[in-house]
C-alpha cells in the first residue's frame, strides 16, 4: 500500500515545448533527423545524398543559348580581367 | 567638302539602308573599298552606279550596292568614325538594336569581306566582353563563323578555345536533341583541339596565359604585331 505522497504529480497544464528557445520552427523539423532540437543541425543520410545526386542536372543549353557552368564563368571572367590588364603593359612585340 | 561614298546595304528581306561615309576614310580603312573606289571595278555582287548629275560631283553621288548585315555595317560605320563599338546601337528609328552575339559575328564577317584587320581585332575584344558580361554563349555562332569566314580566321580559333576551356557538353546538343546542326568544320577543329590537350607541351599552365586576346588578333602584312587594339585612324608605323 502506497503512501498518498507517492502518487504521481498531476500537472495542471501541459508544458508547451513549441515555445522553448532551443526548438527549431515546425517547418524545419523532420522525423528523419536525429537531433532536430539542435539549431542548425541537419544530417544528410547516404540515401538522401544518393537521391540528390541522381537528380538530372539542369540543361546547360536552352534553345540556341549555351550557359557557362559557374566555375567556368568564374575562370573566364578571371582570364578576361587578366587580358584586359595585360595589353597596355606589354606594348609591341617588336619593341 | 570631302567626297562621300554612298553605300546601299541590303540584307535578305529587310529594307535596304544607305550609308554615306567619307570615301577617304573608307579607302584608308578598307583595302576592299580602296580597290573598289579607285578602280571602279565591279566586284562580285557589287556594282558602282554613277547617278546622273554634274560629272564633278560623281564622287559624291556614286552608290555602291553592298549585300550584308545592316546592323553589322552600322557597327562598322560607328567604329571607323568613333573608334568604339557601341552596345545597343540606335537604328535611327527611335529604337535600339540589340548587339547580340549573332550580330557581332556578322560584324566580324563584314570585317573579313572588307579586309579590315583592326575592325576584326576590335570585334574580337567586343565579342569576348559581351560573352563575359552576359555569361552565355550563342550556340549558332560557331556555325555562322565557320561557314562564312576563311580557314585562317582567328575568330575560329577563339571559338574553339572557348568551347575547349569553358564549354559544356550540352552545347553540342541544344535542347537534348540528338541531331546536331553544328558546322562539321567546327566539330573537326574542336576534336583536334581536344586531342591536342593530351600533348603536354600544348597544355596551358594557367587559363590566363592560354587565353590572351592578342592570340586572336590579325595583322596585315608589313604591319607590326601589337598586343592591343588601336583607334581606326591610328597608324602603326614599322619600327626602323
Amino acid at each position: 500500500m502506497s503512501a498518498p505522497a507517492d502518487d504521481p504529480i498531476k500537472l495542471e497544464h501541459r508544458p508547451v515545448f513549441g515555445s522553448l528557445p532551443y526548438q527549431l520552427p515546425e517547418d524545419n523539423t523532420s522525423a528523419h533527423q536525429s537531433f532536430p532540437f539542435l539549431p542548425g543541425y541537419r544530417h544528410i543520410s547516404f540515401e538522401e545524398q544518393r537521391l540528390e545526386d541522381m537528380k538530372p542536372l539542369p540543361p546547360m543549353a536552352v534553345g540556341q543559348v549555351g550557359m557557362f557552368a559557374p566555375s567556368a564563368l568564374r575562370s573566364l571572367k578571371a582570364a578576361f580581367a587578366d587580358l584586359k590588364a595585360t595589353p597596355g603593359q606589354k606594348g609591341h612585340l617588336l619593341e | 567638302m570631302l567626297p562621300l561614298a554612298k553605300i546601299r546595304v541590303t540584307w535578305g528581306n529587310h529594307d535596304s539602308r544607305v550609308f554615306a561615309i567619307h570615301s577617304n576614310i573608307l579607302k584608308h580603312r578598307s583595302p576592299f573599298f580602296k580597290t573598289l573606289l579607285e578602280s571602279n571595278t565591279k566586284a562580285a555582287g557589287i556594282k558602282n552606279e554613277l547617278e546622273e548629275g554634274n560629272p564633278s560631283e560623281q564622287d559624291m553621288t556614286s552608290t555602291i550596292e553592298f549585300e550584308g548585315s545592316i546592323v553589322a555595317f552600322r557597327l562598322y560605320t560607328e567604329w571607323i568614325y568613333s573608334g568604339r563599338i557601341q552596345r545597343g546601337l540606335s537604328n535611327g528609328e527611335g529604337t535600339t538594336e540589340d548587339t547580340s552575339l549573332h550580330n557581332i559575328g556578322q560584324a566580324y564577317i563584314l570585317g573579313e569581306r572588307l579586309q579590315d584587320c583592326k575592325f576584326k581585332n576590335a570585334i574580337v575584344d567586343f565579342l569576348l566582353e559581351t560573352i563575359v558580361t552576359q555569361g552565355k554563349m550563342d550556340l549558332t555562332l560557331p556555325t555562322l563563323i565557320f561557314d562564312k569566314t576563311s580557314v585562317s580566321a582567328p575568330l575560329r580559333k577563339l571559338l574553339v578555345d572557348l568551347y575547349v576551356l569553358y564549354g559544356h557538353q550540352d552545347w553540342l546538343k541544344p535542347d537534348g536533341s540528338n541531331e546536331s546542326t553544328i558546322s562539321a568544320a567546327f566539330l573537326s577543329d574542336l576534336s583536334t583541339a581536344f586531342l591536342a590537350r593530351s600533348n603536354p607541351s600544348d597544355l596551358p599552365t594557367t587559363n590566363s596565359s592560354a587565353f590572351s586576346a592578342f592570340k586572336y588578333y590579325e595583322y596585315p602584312e608589313g604591319q607590326p604585331i601589337s598586343f592591343r587594339t588601336s583607334h581606326p585612324r591610328e597608324i602603326d608605323e614599322p619600327k626602323p
